[in-house]
């Protein structure tokens, strides 16, 4: 639609059109070329060793094995709980984030004093590296040194220090708190920023129509900042599901295997194992998963139709 | 038109070459593991990885690394570190890049597979040659730093287990601060634990390589000095076995030991102690440091490990980190120079009072420092005549996934009440057991 | 009551997210800062203190004293502002394209940025090393400048297209009825307006990069080059986690951060008064 709004001033030679048929590329190529020099290589590269055994305790056996590496982890007893806990680390995280993340962002999008102050704190989590968060959230959920313990005995919620970290089945709950304190902040900036974008003159025409607050939102504000809402949600579920380093740190996927994601636990295997075919036979289905997610998600939310103005 | 075309073009040649601009900038710190370029044979670069960098070792070692580079004006030596944790992937990933550095210090349970994958380059040349190896202890030359008979490592120094114990508890109780024999060891677990208190008795390992720790004691009640018997199977199959594995893991489930330790790997355990959590610990020596540092003075002690019923005591006992050359090293002589150099006496003595363990020779434990202090039980154990070697089968390339991730799995879901004893112990048995038959089929015992 | 509902109610409910975001957020930093000002006694002793019984620099002083923090900072420094700047430049130009064309195999392309975002990384890290070390760049600065720009560039390039997007077209198209060529259109016009957009774009960039372990860890070995997540991990010993001397260099790796998110979050609010379309 846009390529045909500016050829008026435009004169139509057929040169200049071939150029401008490829300027789209052209601004596209330094990103291609950098994400693709560094990806190609190793990704092309995981599918073999997806089908290979490939483990570097065992150099004289490695050769391609088929689809062995898949058929071992869809034998793995361990896998539905792993799927599961990815499902609901992705579900539970990206769902506070956001609905956080958009509270903090409307309380935000209107002036009031010492916003500068207050913006600049809240949004500080994002800045903080998961290490460390991992490391100041498993020693606030310690049973003994615990501030959160701590807290809860003294206002006389609890009345034995808890373990939380060490309960299976509940352990990931402190690391998805944990994960959402972190991701909040970006949620809340994004959405701020698009919610600064909306015209003023269309809450003006709503204002004259008496449309109430509540309806407002609904009815003009999240239509409007639609696409923001979708990429973002989008790009976090990706991330999140993609990410384990809170995870490593706070519960190393424990007690048995019970907060283990997918990705955390192919780290942790890996280390032990070196089975990189193995490791890579799981990327591959991530991807996979991600992708047929990726498709599936773009098309439900018409995103390409929202995105094309 | 052309001009715009022009200027998006330009624009993005300017975003690469400032991309490559950017990596031209910073050429000053580049200094890639083992690629040196030293080929005039003028001056070397070796590199060393230290997997267990703190204040005071990262210090020692580059003070030997200077006194090593004034001794030899043609090395020099560059000290590199990676954290404990992650030491294992990194030395992996290394190795199967090739690019390790020249000299590492590896542990003993990653040294089998990483000798197995060609990683590591075989000392036995250089040791033969090696004027001190008839110094060394016994403990030295029986330690497993070899694969199919070879020497892969010159150990470090030597760790051994002992009990530490929070005396203060002892004295309220007006117990006796010793802990004689097993018997004793499950006792005090449940005199000294008092909930209310938040107060328990085992600083239990239930996280990575706690299997360890259970088996040291499956060997001791069982009088056997391997996980394995003749035939290759697990003495995990034996009833008397089961039995020691369940009294073991139910000072967890009788709750003499904290809930959160079903998690606990080294450094947790080690909190879990100076935290006042738990009494009694089971570490090394080299904690003796961390427990100075971190807890009032007199308020702990250590003491040997217990006697089994049959006298003896089965002690897990190993090197920290051996000195390994990496199999890609350009500088093989030089590496084993520095190798030679970190592994002298004079050189070992230091180091190992500064990490308070076990000196390699035979000369350096008779110092004084080794016979006053907390240390004095280890060095003394050590000497005993009454012990016995328990430790994992460190020949198995696999030790670090089952200590690390299969063990571990099954132990918690026992420990968790998701798998009964049976379950758990045969799975254990039989992953062993499978393990071992394969060595023993690649390489038939004499 | 009513004019209590629709005017006094919403500002209370307001004050208390505020307050209670606030709070939240706190909290943990809070936790930090305490535990750095706390003896390693106190800090693991039984009794568990919300302000340090006996107060003590010493956690500073010994982050400085034993550790090449200073450098690491540096080094931090060089690599989240570059990889920052390559990915914003990179962005702003495929984001654009993204928002603003229509040409064939978009989907496709779209789908290749977001794909390398699915593999995780721990499986690539073999590879990778093998190309880093053929490059002779392992153990460099430039290793994790590259690995940051490239890994960064998908998510932030996508964003970047969807601000472009909230931009209405008919702005660009009357800047060039006045005589402005597409370049100029969008830099004298398009650009300003998108600030906030930018900002955050690059703060995410910035802090990917800044925050990063993984990498890290993995990449560099030789103290010169170390970041500062890894030198914070180095902290964690094999029985000894320094939670002191942690803290404390936590809470200084946060003073930097905190300067430029206090420095550059005026500009998201510099955003708002502008409003969107007036220009």
């Amino acid at each position: 639609m846009s390529s045909t709004s500016y050829p008026r001033k435009l004169s139509s030679v057929r040169t200049k059109r071939l150029l401008r048929r490829w300027e789209p590329y052209f601004l596209l190529l330094p990103a291609l070329l950098i994400v693709l020099s560094f990806f190609a290589y190793p990704v092309i590269k995981a599918f073999q060793l997806s089908f290979m055994h490939y483990v570097l305790f065992e150099p004289s056996k490695i050769g391609y094995s088929g689809f062995d590496n898949f058929k071992a982890l869809l034998m793995d007893s361990n896998m539905p709980r792993i799927l599961f806990n990815s499902v609901i680390w992705v579900v539970a995280t990206v769902g506070l984030q956001f609905v956080l993340g958009f509270m903090l962002a409307l309380a935000l999008n209107r002036h009031f004093r010492g916003k500068h102050l207050y913006q600049a704190i809240v949004f500080l989590p994002w800045a903080v590296s998961a290490f460390l968060i991992g490391m100041i959230f498993k020693w606030m959920f310690n049973q003994q040194n615990g501030l959160i313990n701590h807290l809860l005995l003294e206002l006389g919620l609890i009345d034995k220090a808890i373990a939380f970290l060490a309960i299976p089945g509940t352990s990931i709950i402190p690391v998805i708190i944990a994960m959402a304190w972190y991701g909040v902040p970006f949620f809340g900036i994004m959405i701020l920023a698009a919610l600064q974008s909306v015209p003023h003159e269309i809450y003006e025409a709503a204002d004259i129509d008496g449309a109430g607050r509540v309806k407002r939102l609904f009815s003009i504000t999240i239509p409007y900042i639609k696409p923001t809402l979708v990429l973002t949600v989008l790009l976090r579920v990706i991330w999140v599901f993609n990410s384990a380093d809170l995870i490593y740190i706070m519960t190393n996927g424990g007690p048995a295997n019970s907060s283990h994601n997918l990705p955390s636990y192919i780290f942790n295997k890996i280390g032990y194992s070196t089975d990189f075919g193995q490791a890579s036979a799981l990327g591959v289905l991530m991807l996979i998963i991600l992708t047929v997610y990726t498709i599936f998600f773009l098309r439900v939310t018409k995103y390409n139709e929202a995105g094309d103005i | 038109m052309n001009k715009r075309v022009w200027t998006v073009i330009l624009l993005g040649v300017l975003l690469i070459s400032s991309v490559l601009a950017g990596c031209g900038n910073n050429k000053e710190s580049s200094s890639s593991g083992s690629a040196s370029e030293g080929g005039s044979g003028e001056k070397v670069k070796i590199s060393y990885l230290d997997p267990l960098p703190s204040n005071e070792r990262t210090e020692l070692m580059k003070q030997l690394i200077q006194k090593f580079e004034e001794q030899n004006q043609n090395i020099t030596v560059e000290y590199m570190s990676v954290p404990w944790e992650e030491a294992n992937k990194k030395w992996m990933t290394m190795g199967a890049a090739k690019i390790l550095p020249d000299v590492i210090s590896v542990d003993d349970t990653s040294l089998a597979g990483m000798s197995a994958a060609g990683y590591l380059q075989s000392l036995q040349p250089y040791y033969d040659k090696w004027d001190q190896v008839a110094n060394l202890t016994e403990a030295t030359k029986q330690a497993r730093n070899k694969y199919k008979n070879e020497v892969y490592a010159i150990p470090d120094a030597f760790l051994l287990q002992g009990l530490f114990i929070q005396s203060s508890w002892f004295k309220e109780k007006s117990l006796p601060e010793t802990i004689d024999t097993w018997a004793d060891y499950f006792s005090l677990a449940e005199k000294l634990t008092d909930e209310s208190q938040g107060r328990y008795g085992i600083s239990f390992r239930g996280g990575a390589n706690g299997i360890i720790r259970a088996m040291e004691y499956v060997m001791a009640a069982t009088h056997s000095d391997s996980w394995f018997d003749k035939e290759g199977k697990a003495i995990l199959y034996k009833p008397e076995a089961k039995e020691a594995f369940k009294k073991f893991y139910d000072l967890y489930l009788n709750g003499y030991a904290p809930k959160e330790s079903v998690n606990w790997g080294f450094n947790e355990m080690v909190q879990g102690f100076m935290n006042g959590q738990a009494g009694i610990l089971n570490q090394t020596p080299e904690v003796i440091a961390v427990a100075e540092k971190n807890m009032q003075p007199g308020s702990w002690n250590v003491v040997p490990m217990p006697k089994s019923d049959d006298g003896k005591r089965y002690i897990f006992w190993g090197f920290t980190a051996a000195y390994a050359m990496s199999s890609n090293s350009e500088h093989k002589d030089e590496a084993w120079k520095f190798i030679e150099f970190l592994s002298s006496p004079e050189n070992n003595l230091e180091y190992s009072k500064k990490n308070s363990s076990i000196p390699i020779y035979a000369e350096n434990l008779k110092d004084p420092f080794f016979s006053t202090g907390p240390i004095s039980g280890y060095a003394g154990s050590m000497a005993d005549t009454n012990i016995v070697f328990a430790g994992p089968p460190s020949h198995l390339t696999k030790l670090g996934e089952f200590t690390g991730t299969y063990a571990l799995e099954e132990t918690q879901k026992y420990m968790t009440g998701n798998q009964s004893l049976d379950d758990t112990v045969t799975r254990l048995a039989d992953w062993l057991t499978k393990e071992q038959t394969e060595y023993l089929k690649e390489n038939p015992q004499p | 009551m009513q004019l209590f509902m629709r005017k006094r109610l919403p500002g209370i409910i307001r004050f208390c997210v505020l307050a209670l975001f606030l709070a939240g957020t706190l909290l943990p930093f809070y936790w930090m800062l305490v535990t750095s000002l706390k003896t390693r006694l106190e800090i693991y002793g039984k009794k568990i203190t919300l302000w340090p019984e006996n107060l003590t620099w010493v956690n500073y002083a010994e982050t400085f004293r034993s550790s090449s923090f200073p450098h690491y900072f540096a080094n931090s420094f060089v690599v989240s502002i570059l990889s920052g700047i390559l990915v914003l430049a990179v962005s702003i130009l495929g984001g654009y394209s993204l928002a603003r064309y229509r040409f064939r195999g978009k989907g496709i392309i779209l789908l290749i940025f977001l794909s390398t975002q699915m593999v995780p990384v721990v499986i690539m890290l073999v590879p990778l090393f093998m190309v880093f070390g053929n490059l002779k760049l392992l153990d460099t600065l430039p290793a994790l400048i590259i690995t940051y720009t490239a890994i960064n560039i998908p998510f932030c390039m996508i964003t970047m297209s969807g601000f472009f997007q909230r931009v209405p077209v008919a702005l660009e198209e009357a800047a060039m009825i006045d005589g402005c060529n597409r370049m100029e259109t969008v830099v004298r016009i398009i650009l300003p307006i998108m600030l906030p957009g930018i900002v955050a774009t690059f703060v995410f960039a910035f802090t990917a990069a800044w925050n990063d372990l993984f990498f890290g860890i993995m990449f560099t070995t030789s103290e010169s080059v170390k970041t500062v997540p890894v030198g914070l991990n180095s902290f964690v010993q094999k029985f000894d986690i320094n939670w002191g001397e942690m803290s404390a260099g936590g809470v200084l790796s946060l003073i930097p951060v905190a300067v430029l998110f206090a420095f550059i979050q005026r500009y998201i609010v510099a955003g708002l008064s502008q409003g969107a379309v007036k220009g």
